[in-house]
Order: C-alpha cells, then structure tokens, then sequence
C-alpha cells in the first residue's frame, strides 16, 4: 500500500513537470516558427532570384535580338528602349502600373511590357509580351549605337532583386 | 511498454517532430538551391558555347584575312572541320559560300559543351579593301538554330533559306523603319512613341502610392537633345538592307545612328549636310568676291582704263571664281536645308535655324550686290566715253555683244537671287534681314537697267559707225565711179 503511493506524483511534481514541459515546447514552438518564418524567407527570396532571373534572361534575349537601338540614343538613359529587329520591326520595351502587385506590396510596382510594331497602325494583342512582372525600377543607358545597360530592381514582399546587364545588339553578332 | 512510455513524456515526439522538420527545411533549400546552380549552369553553358563558336567563327575570318577572298578556304567546296576540342568541348564547322550570292559566306558553328549541343550561325559579307582592313568582314546576319539543320555536304540548308526569308522581310521594312525612327527619335514622350508604333498606353495606378526617390529618378532623366535620323540621301544610301548595314549584293556599309547634337547642328542628319560648314564657306567666298572686285577697280581707277592695268585681269578672275562658288553654295544652303527645317526638332530650333539660313543668304546677297554695283558704276560713268573712242562697227559689235552676255548673266542671276528669297521669305528673322534682301535684289534691277541701256547705246553706236561706214563706202565707191581727170595734157 506503502509502495502504491510512493509510485504516485505530488501535486507539486506535477505543477513543475507541468511547466517545464510548457517551457520546452513554448521554445520549441518559438524555434520551429523562426526557423519556419526563414524558411519562407529564404524560399521566397530564392524564388524571387529565379523567376527574376528566367525573366531578366527573356529580356537580355529578346534585346539580342534587336539590330539597331532607336531610344535612348547614345548617351542617353530612359525607363524604356525602342529597337529594331533583325526584319526592321520595332520593339518598345515600358513599363506599365501593375496594380495587383502594387496592393499587395504597398508600393509603386510595375511590369515590364514588350510590344513589338508591325505597320499595322492597330493595337496587335499576340504582339505584347510582359517580361518581367514586379519591376520598382528601370534604366536603359545606350552606351552605343548597338550596346545597351539595362539596370532594373525586381521587387517582392519579402526583398529586392537587381540586376546590371551590358547587351550587345544583333547585328555585332559577336561579343560585347 | 506502458512504462517506457510514461516515463519519456514528449522528448521523442518532439524531437522526431524536430528532425523532419529539419530535414524538410534541407530538402526544400537544397531543392532551390539545385533550381539556381542548374540556371547558373545553363547560361554559363550557354555563354562558353558561343566562346566556342565565336572562336571558330574567328578562325574562318583569320583565313579569309591571311590569304584573300579568291583564294578563301571554301572557294570551290565547304570548309569543313569535325570535332575539333576546345575549352573541355567541341565544335564542328561548316563554312561555304552563300547560294547566289557574290562576296557573302555562311558559316555554321555546332558546339557540344558538358553534353549540350548548341548551333550558331553568322552570314558575313566581305569587302576586299586594302585601305580600311578594319571593315572588311561585316556580319549580315547572325543567329541561333537548331542543331539537326547543321548542313552535311550536298545536303539542305534549311537556315540559309530561313535567313534569305528574314532579309527580305528586312528590306521590304527598310524604308518603313528608317521612317519611323526618325520620327521616335525626336518624341519626348513615351506615350506619343506607344501611339506610334501601335502599342496599348498604359493607366495610371489606382491608388496614389508614394512615388519613391529612385522612382523619380528614374522618370527624371534629362533626355539627350535628339538627333536627327533622316534616312540617307540615295546616292549615298547603300543598297542593302542589313543590320544597319549596306545591300546584299555587297557594297559599303551604313553608318549608325550617329550625328551632332545642339541648334544648328540638329539640321545635321545622317545624310551628311552641314548647315555651319556651308554658311561659313558662303560667306567667305562672297567676302573673297568683294574683296578682289574692289581691288580690280582700283586698278583700274589706278591705270585710267582698264586695258592698262595688268593686274586687274587677275583680280577679275579670282572674282569670278569666288562668285561662282558662293552661288553654288547658296543654291546648296537653300535646297539642302528645308529638310533639316522641317525635321527640326523643336519649335526653337527651327527658328534658330531659319535665322541662320536667312542671315548667310543676306550677308551673300548684299556682297554680290556690292561687287557688282562696283562694275555698274563704272559701266555708267564710263560706256558712253567707251563707245565715242570705237571706230569701226566691228569693235562696236564686240561691245555689244560682251555688254548682252553680261545683261543675261545678271538677269540669270537675279532670277537665282529672287528664287532663294522666296524660298527663304517664310523663315523667322529680322526685318533688316529682309531689307537687305530686298536692297540687295534692287541693287541687281538697277544693275541691269544700267547694262540694258549700255547695249542699247552700244546698239545705237554699232548703227551710227555702220552708217559712217556705208557713207565711207558710198562716197568711196562714188569717187571710183567717177573716171579721173586725165591732165597729161597741161
């Protein structure tokens, strides 16, 4: 009978094992929402880097593949680029508000449109393109009259992305 | 059992809770993190393919250099080289002469790098030039391609087909382009630009976040005063459509965009008209024109008439000389700067423009006026001393004649004059511009008043001395009649 109630927790034990079990998984729970909250840092800021990047690649291509740039002229720094292409058809790459984002983030952001002319004089929606889809910032410099650096910041909730990219136009068909 | 349990509590469900947790974070970071080394990767691949191929490429152009266009490695077959290594790749070559076409080759470059395989085109167009080896091989046309149409020796050549295709859509849009440019090239605004090529013209956002200090710089940029990019005159336009470049028969190539910036200087285009080289030019040669008819008189004021002055004859001519520049001048000035005038690209320069071109023609106008009011004076105060010293009919009718030639070059002249000042009468400038115009072309009517009356005095006196002559003769001709007196006999 003796042994029986040894065996058995005094409500004291139990008042301390009971905190020190809240303690533990108070941190615990502390540590794994941190570590969480990272994780989702790091996968947002990762995805941000990878679809900036894909996107930034479709628009260093696109320029390539441009022949002779019209605006900005040399020297010149503009928030957007007009060129023509290897079939002289111009291209304008703009920025246009991009208010679902911007909501979203509480801040001015734009998206990247390219729009590529045919002579038709009419609005050709097949000819639009948006390439990058939360820009905060955009500079074309022409360097030359078949070079240009692009400067543009990616933006999302979680940080922002910036690329510096010097493109050589076409028609060098080499290295720049 | 029950009692292991009871006496672990929550360790080992927390901690197996902890270890996948844990091994999810791995997972899913590792899986990222492979995403960007595998885009790395890729564009790294991609960049030392085109090394490769840029390399090749570069050695097909080196032997084109080192021996000549006759003698190029693929003169009468392929140049075609296999699996050659390079940067821990390879790349094969295929390098011919373009179908139909003189001085232009293909050259295809197929890369295998890390087990990708990539193919890279370029047409080149050569110029045998031994004055500018810089220029001698331009690229026509450069492009990626799927490396299946890698040609074989009599096979198809898909992408040659595809790039002819591609170049003839370039040239049916040459004109369109060059139009359109020259066009956006002076708009400020993005939005008259996205009318002009046809885009969507974006709103605005809804809501009225604020604008951000990068964001104001971004939109602040002051633009760079355009240039004009006027497509070139024909006779200096090559024929060929390529990347900025000259026809595919092959003869020079265009230049780019360049140009000079400021008031004037925008009225310099691509076509290579030069609105301050041409007013300085004018007038200098319209200073040299009264500057040595001045000095010609002199002489002859000097010598009393103008057979004694040996030096005038010298001075005339470099007059003459000078004259005849600065009309040829003017005429350019006038004809070449409408143009420039109306692709003006502003308001203000237009104006600065015009006034330049309205003060070098004036400035011209009145030196030829004064040049010639010089040779009219004297022509008043001395043709009727002139015709009284002529004796015979035959020096009278060289006056005549010489004094006509000069009436109808005046009048040819006045009528050139009177023509720049109507095509220049629209433009903005001062109203003593225009009276000096207008002086000018007066100072020219009365000149021709004075020549006109100069032939007809010179007429009158080709009649009087033919009437002495006749008299001459009849009274001549009557003593001949008339048998003489034979006074042998006294």
């Amino acid at each position: 009978m003796l042994k029986q109630r040894k065996q058995a927790f005094t409500i004291v034990e139990l008042v301390v094992a009971t905190g020190l079990v809240a303690l533990v998984g108070i941190t615990a729970m502390r540590m794994f929402s941190s570590v969480g909250i990272a994780q989702q840092n790091l996968s947002q800021q990762a995805l941000l880097q990878m679809e900036s990047r894909r996107a930034f690649d479709n628009l260093v291509d696109q320029i390539r593949m441009g022949t002779d740039i019209v605006r900005p002229t040399t020297g010149e720094t503009l928030p957007y680029m007009v060129f023509k292409d290897v079939i002289n058809q111009m291209t304008i790459l703009y920025l246009e508000p991009n208010n679902t984002n911007a909501n979203l983030i509480k801040k001015r952001v734009y998206r990247l449109v390219s729009y590529r002319g045919d002579y038709s004089g009419k609005y050709q929606e097949d000819n639009e393109k948006i390439l990058l889809d939360s820009v905060s910032e955009l500079h074309f410099t022409s360097l030359s009259p078949t070079s240009v650096q692009v400067n543009a910041t990616v933006i999302n909730e979680k940080g922002e992305y910036q690329f510096l990219a010097h493109i050589g136009l076409m028609n060098l068909g080499g290295i720049e | 059992m029950r009692k292991i349990f009871s006496r672990t509590g929550m360790v080992l469900p927390l901690s197996l809770f902890a270890i996948i947790a844990v091994l999810g974070l791995v997972t899913t970071m590792t899986g990222l993190n492979q995403g960007v080394r595998t885009q790395v990767y890729r564009t790294n691949n991609q960049q030392l393919s085109f090394l490769i191929a840029y390399s090749a490429f570069s050695r097909v152009c080196a032997k084109i250099h080192t021996f000549s266009w006759a003698s190029r490695p693929f003169l009468k077959e392929p140049y075609i080289e296999n699996k050659v290594a390079l940067q821990d790749g390879f790349y094969d070559l295929f390098a011919e002469n373009t179908a139909g076409k003189d001085f232009q080759a293909d050259i295809y470059v197929r890369t295998t790098l890390a087990g990708i395989t990539r193919m890279f085109f370029w047409r080149i167009r050569v110029n045998e030039d031994l004055l500018d080896i810089s220029n001698n091989i331009i690229t026509e046309m450069y492009a990626t391609a799927d490396p299946e149409d890698f040609p074989v020796f009599s096979g198809p050549r898909p992408i040659a087909g595809k790039v002819n295709d591609l170049l003839a859509k370039r040239a049916a849009n040459q004109k369109k382009s060059d139009h359109t440019a020259s066009e956006l090239v002076k708009m400020a605004d993005p939005e008259s630009i996205l009318r002009k090529i046809g885009a969507r013209v974006p709103g605005d956002f809804e809501q009225n976040w604020p604008v951000s200090a990068r964001e104001e710089s971004m939109n602040n940029k002051r633009p760079v005063v355009p240039v004009s990019m006027a497509p070139q005159p024909a006779v200096e336009k090559p024929g060929s459509p390529g990347p900025g470049q000259s026809s595919s028969s092959g003869t020079t190539p265009s230049s780019s965009n360049s140009g000079l910036s400021g008031t004037t200087a925008a009225a310099d285009s691509m076509s290579g008209f030069n609105v301050d080289g041409l007013a300085q030019q004018i007038l200098s040669s319209s200073e040299s024109l009264l500057t040595n008819t001045t000095a010609a008189w002199d002489e002859v004021s000097a010598a009393g008439n103008l057979s004694n002055a040996a030096n005038a004859q010298d001075y005339f001519e470099q007059a003459s000389i000078s004259q005849t520049e600065t009309y040829d001048a003017l005429d350019k000035l006038v004809s070449g700067v409408k143009d420039g005038i109306d692709d003006a690209p502003s308001p203000e320069v237009r104006e600065a423009l015009e006034t330049k071109v309205a003060q070098t023609v004036a400035a011209a106008m009145k030196s030829l006026a004064s040049a010639l009011a010089l040779g009219t004076d004297h022509l008043v105060t001395a043709h009727a001393g002139f015709l009284r010293s002529l004796t015979t009919v035959e020096q009278a009718e060289e006056a005549v004649t010489g004094w006509s030639a000069a009436l109808e070059t005046h009048k040819t002249n006045l009528g050139r004059l009177s023509s720049m000042r109507s095509s220049v009468s629209g433009y903005s400038m001062p109203s003593e511009i225009r009276q000096t115009m207008d002086d000018a072309l007066a100072g020219f009517e009365d000149t021709i008043v004075s020549y006109t009356t100069a032939v007809a005095a010179a007429e009158a006196r080709v009649a009087e001395l033919k009437a002495l002559e006749a008299q001459a003769n009849a009274e001549l001709s009557s003593a001949e009649q008339d048998p003489p007196i034979d006074n042998q006999g006294y």
